[in-house]
């Protein structure tokens, strides 16, 4: 009987555990969020130390800038495990995770840009540690993309790829840790702390939820785009079988 | 539930809107690319 994990391995299994899985985290995913949201919204307190209500921001922000530096590690694992063993699901996985995790990080600059106007009383500083490293993923991820866009054959803008976004994960721990090493208006960490969350509960929870709601529903989309790669390189495949002439 | 939110609900609202447009744009594109890739094997596999 395979197991779990030979179906990220095998296209025919990844097809038939993700066929269910797939919509199963777009359900999950979408509760969770929807969830988040309400809560976030409209039940939790108002926190005057925070900017009063503009800290509702932090239900949609938060989790997008959680998801947009673990996808970008996502990113250079599947493309680690790809230059390693060559496997032809860990490059799908990459190419999948690239437009989406520039999405979310979009996301992560354009929600934190909406609420620093009224908290830090502007729009975006230059010279601030965690808003460029930000910036800097956004751009790894176009980069990524256009990357392989530009190179001939498959196998070259998997090989490509696959260095650039090993080599840019470098960034994921320098914007983890901006605000502490360099100069940033951005608060410091108050959920992933060394004493654990300092966080009230009342916020954490909801915030935990939508992070989860945000994390599964990404998942389910990276496989979906995952069924869609698979099925193109097979279509390729059945369109050279039919160009090619019978003996060559 | 307390739906009125201080001096900076225009912020809260507009967040969560372009929010929303773009998680429903990138939700929507994957599930269109998928459904044509499913069309356009299935033809070609029937040939």
């Amino acid at each position: 009987m395979p197991s779990f994990w030979s179906a990220f391995a095998n296209p025919h299994q990844f097809f038939k555990l993700t066929h269910r899985l797939a919509p199963a985290c777009y359900a999950l995913g979408g509760a969770l969020i929807l969830f988040g949201l309400m809560q976030g919204l409209f039940m939790v307190p108002s926190d005057g130390a925070q900017g009063g209500d503009v800290m509702r921001i932090m239900f949609l922000h938060v989790p997008s800038a959680w998801l947009a530096m673990a996808s970008y590690l996502g990113l250079a694992i599947a493309s680690f495990i790809w230059f390693i063993w060559r496997h032809e699901l860990a490059d799908s996985a990459a190419k999948a995770i690239a437009p989406l995790g520039a999405v979310w990080t979009a996301l992560c600059l354009i929600t934190g840009s909406i609420w620093g106007k009224p908290t830090w009383g502007t729009w975006w500083q230059w010279d601030d540690a965690r808003m460029m490293s930000v910036l800097f993923l956004f751009f790894l991820f176009l980069g990524y993309m256009a990357l392989r866009a530009a190179m001939e054959t498959r196998q070259k803008a998997a090989r490509a790829g696959a260095i650039l976004a090993m080599v840019g994960a470098i960034n994921v721990p320098l914007i983890k840790f901006s605000v502490d090493l360099f100069t940033s208006l951005h608060q410091g960490p108050s959920v992933i702390t060394a004493d654990g969350p300092k966080m009230a509960s009342v916020y954490l929870v909801p915030l935990i939820a939508s992070a989860i709601g945000h994390t599964l529903l990404f998942a389910g989309l990276v496989m979906t785009r995952m069924r869609t790669d698979i099925r193109e390189r097979r279509a390729s495949q059945i369109l050279v079988r039919q160009e090619t002439p019978h003996g060559l | 539930m307390d739906f009125d939110f201080d001096k900076n609900a225009a912020f809260i609202w507009a967040a969560y809107a372009i929010g929303f447009v773009m998680i429903l744009g990138a939700a929507l594109h994957t599930l269109i690319s998928a459904r044509a890739a499913k069309a356009k094997l299935e033809r070609l596999e029937k040939l």
